[in-house]
This record gives C-alpha cells, sequence and structure tokens, in this order.
C-alpha cells in the first residue's frame, strides 16, 4: 500500500514545514523527513495509520526527522501497542526528543525497537 | 500510628539534630519492613548516607534515592518519587519517607516546594500511603515550619504526635501562587501556531549563547515545546516566550491567556494507554525547577534548566 506522498509546498491552510515521506531501501522502508508538531500532528498519523495496514513489521528511517514532540511520540506508541502479537515498528535513528520521551513513559514498550 | 478513617496519612517529623532524625525515621523504615510493606526513602543525600549506615543490612529492603537528584524539581516529586514507588505496588500499604526542603534549597525554589507539600494531601486523599516528612528545625526558616505544620495532618515532635491545628493545604496552594518577575532585556518571542518550531529554535539559539551544556539541549527543546503548543491548543491559541539567564540557570518562561485550574496538572503520572495530558508532566521531568502562576487573565509558566551540570 502506498504512503501519502507530501511535498514542500506552503499551500495556505496548510502547515508551513510538512512531513515527507518516501519508500526507501528494500523491506518495505518508509523515510520520514521533517518534524512532528501540532500542525504536522494529521500527517504523521496518517502515515503511521497506512503503515499498520501493512504486513509485517513496519519499517520507519527517521534520519531526517528533526524532532517529535510528545503528541508525536503518543501516536508512535498507540500505533506500536495496537500491533498484533509479534509485529514491531522498526525505528532507525530517531530524533533525540522522541527516544527521551518513548523512555519517559513507555520504557516497556518492546513493540518499538531502535536501530542505528 | 493510630488506624484512620482516611488511609492515607502525611505526618511532618520535626527533628533537630542527628539523633533526632533517626529516632523518628528507622523506627518508621524497620515498623514498614516488619509489617510487609514496601518502602521507600526519598532524602537529601546526607540524610541518605546516615540512614543507610543506621539501618544496616536493612536498608538493602529499601528503595532508596537522593531527594536531591531525583526530587531537585519539586513538581516531579509526587509522579515520579511519591506515585512512582506507590503505583509499583497496587493493593498494599507502602510508607515513604519524603525530604524535599532543606537548607540549600533557594528562594526561587522554596515556593515550588511548599505547593508540592500541599498537594501531596489532594494526590494520596484515599490511597494506603504513608508519607513521612522529616522538617530540620536547626537549619530552617520559621516560615518554612509554620508552612510544615499547615500543610501536614499530623505533626511528630520530641515523639509526640498531634494533629496540626494549622492544618490547610490550599492555602500554601494559593498563597505561593506568587507573581514572576523577569529581569529586564530577556529575549522574547510572540508565537502562534506558525510559529511553534520557531519558538523553540528561538530557545535553543539563546541557550547555546548563555552557555546551557549539549547534553540539556533536547531537555529545554521538549520543555518549550510542550508550554508553547499548550499555549496554542489550551491558551487561546498565541503565547509570548522569555528567554534568559538567572543564577546559574536558563530561564524559559511562556505567558498565554490559558486559565489553568487544576492544581494537580503535569503531576499526575501517565498511564500507558493514555493519549494526551503529558505535556507538563514531562516538563516537570526535564528540568530542575518548574514555576506556574495561574490567575483568571492567563498563565505564567517558567522553566530553569541548570547551565553547569
Amino acid at each position: 500500500m502506498a504512503v501519502p506522498r507530501t511535498e514542500r509546498v506552503s499551500v495556505p491552510g496548510r502547515p508551513r514545514r510538512p512531513l515527507v515521506t518516501d519508500e526507501c531501501g528494500s523491506g518495505d522502508c518508509v523515510r520520514v523527513s521533517g518534524q512532528v508538531y501540532l500542525d504536522t500532528l494529521t500527517d504523521w498519523e496518517r502515515i503511521l495509520g497506512v503503515l499498520l495496514q501493512r504486513e509485517g513489521d513496519i519499517r520507519m528511517d527517521m534520519s531526517d526527522l528533526t524532532f517529535v514532540d510528545v503528541a508525536g511520540a503518543t501516536s508512535l506508541a498507540r500505533a506500536a501497542q495496537r500491533l498484533p502479537d509479534g509485529r514491531r515498528i522498526v525505528v532507525r535513528k530517531p530524533p533525540a526528543s522522541l527516544t527521551r520521551v518513548l523512555e519517559f513513559f513507555w520504557p516497556e514498550l518492546v513493540a518499538i525497537e531502535v536501530v542505528e | 500510628m493510630a488506624p484512620a478513617a482516611e488511609p492515607f496519612t502525611h505526618p511532618a517529623l520535626f527533628y533537630a539534630d542527628e539523633a533526632g532524625y533517626l529516632a523518628g525515621t528507622v523506627p518508621f523504615v524497620e515498623a514498614g519492613l516488619a509489617a510487609g510493606e514496601p518502602v521507600a526513602v526519598a532524602v537529601p543525600g546526607e540524610n541518605l548516607a546516615l540512614l543507610r549506615k543506621a539501618l544496616g543490612g536493612d536498608a538493602d529492603r529499601v528503595r532508596l534515592l537522593d531527594m536531591e537528584q531525583a526530587g531537585r524539581n519539586p513538581g516531579r516529586i509526587i509522579p515520579r518519587v511519591l506515585r512512582g514507588f506507590a503505583d509499583a505496588h497496587p493493593g498494599r500499604r507502602v510508607r515513604i519517607i519524603g525530604e524535599p526542603i532543606w537548607r540549600g534549597r533557594s528562594a526561587g525554589e522554596y515556593p515550588a516546594c511548599a505547593q508540592h507539600e500541599a498537594l501531596i494531601n489532594h494526590a494520596f486523599t484515599g490511597r494506603e500511603v504513608t508519607i513521612l516528612c522529616p522538617y530540620d528545625t536547626s537549619e530552617l526558616d520559621e516560615v518554612v515550619l509554620a508552612d510544615a505544620r499547615t500543610t501536614h495532618p499530623v505533626l511528630i515532635e520530641d515523639g509526640v504526635e498531634r494533629t496540626s491545628d494549622a492544618y490547610a493545604p490550599d492555602r500554601i496552594v494559593s498563597g505561593y501562587n506568587l507573581p514572576l518577575v523577569r529581569p529586564p532585556g530577556a529575549a522574547r518571542l510572540a508565537y502562534d501556531a506558525d510559529l511553534l518550531p520557531d519558538a523553540r529554535g528561538f530557545a535553543l539559539e539563546r541557550a547555546d549563547r548563555l552557555g546551557l551544556p549539549a547534553d540539556r539541549r533536547d531537555d529545554v527543546a521538549l520543555a518549550v515545546a510542550e508550554l508553547t503548543t499548550n499555549s496554542v491548543v489550551h491558551g487561546g491559541g498565541t503565547g509570548t516566550l522569555w528567554v534568559w539567564a538567572e543564577d546559574g540557570h536558563l530561564v524559559c518562561e511562556v505567558r498565554d491567556g490559558g486559565k489553568l485550574t487544576d492544581p494537580l496538572a503535569g503531576r499526575r503520572p501517565a498511564q500507558p494507554g493514555q493519549i494526551g495530558g503529558r505535556g507538563l508532566l514531562l516538563v516537570n521531568y526535564l528540568a530542575d525547577l518548574v514555576r506556574v502562576h495561574a490567575v483568571d487573565e492567563g498563565t505564567t509558566i517558567r522553566c530553569y534548566f541548570r547551565l553547569r551540570s
């Protein structure tokens, strides 16, 4: 299933800095670029919703994601909590803000795996 | 301690010296252990060492925390230290020694400490918990001791336990809800929804210039992001951010038109499935001190980060 692609253009009523997603590498990996904030939260949740429909583990490259706020981290954690047993969200190079929030609030959430 | 209708008990222990400290705390710990209750001790480092030595082998059966670290920001003591321990033992009575106020607490920290002591009463109503709070009468100001009599329903002094006639915790919560004075020349940015990421960048740029250690940048970024986002979502859509350095701390202050009416906001631990309500809690976890001034016209929240780690 395709992940919605967003462009770096400023459209009235749209976030000034939209999230950009593209497929990366092999194994169904999706790269998300930008920052997850109030104005991009809806996009972020839509991206996660689409990924949840896929089979197997969800792989997200976050090396170009510069910030995730608490609401964004909460959406990710809730997505992981909804995964069937055995499936995981594998996250590559998450921003420090996300790692810190996950450690504080979901230290026992094994469905999110962080890789370098 | 005599059984009471309210299962939560919150005595203040007034002590003047080492002997008084140990006489008031060691039997409290030993009685808990003898009754099979989980016991935690969160007190300043020096007193922690004293208690550890006095407890001998029993110290291994007690959760020991240095309050100068765990409770440096008084706003995180309820969620992280006290409820953190109590909630980890559901269905069992727990006892905790919590000493949040010591001689080194600054004038900026103290109002938050007193409010914390008052709010413990609301946070634990109905819970099977005993929290004993030692106060050093030889070191602490008379105002602090008077406040302790207002925030604790029970007082213990020289081995005698009595009900506090002065108990009125809400008076302390409102009495220390004080206007916060900003130094002249603090850098300022007005923000709305579109400028939220800019507000974070603004704070970080100033923080770097003022000498914030690199390992605290993420703390500042997250705290400023949550406070400014709260303004946009709950505080009327806009707010103002100020950043400056004061007494060895980076200070970030956010002011908006929101009305903060819940005194326990930011002090309830988050449940894993809970959707919102983590922003202010996270700020309490990250900052070294959080001060709040809430009035009908708006809310000011100020967080402090040590410039030297």
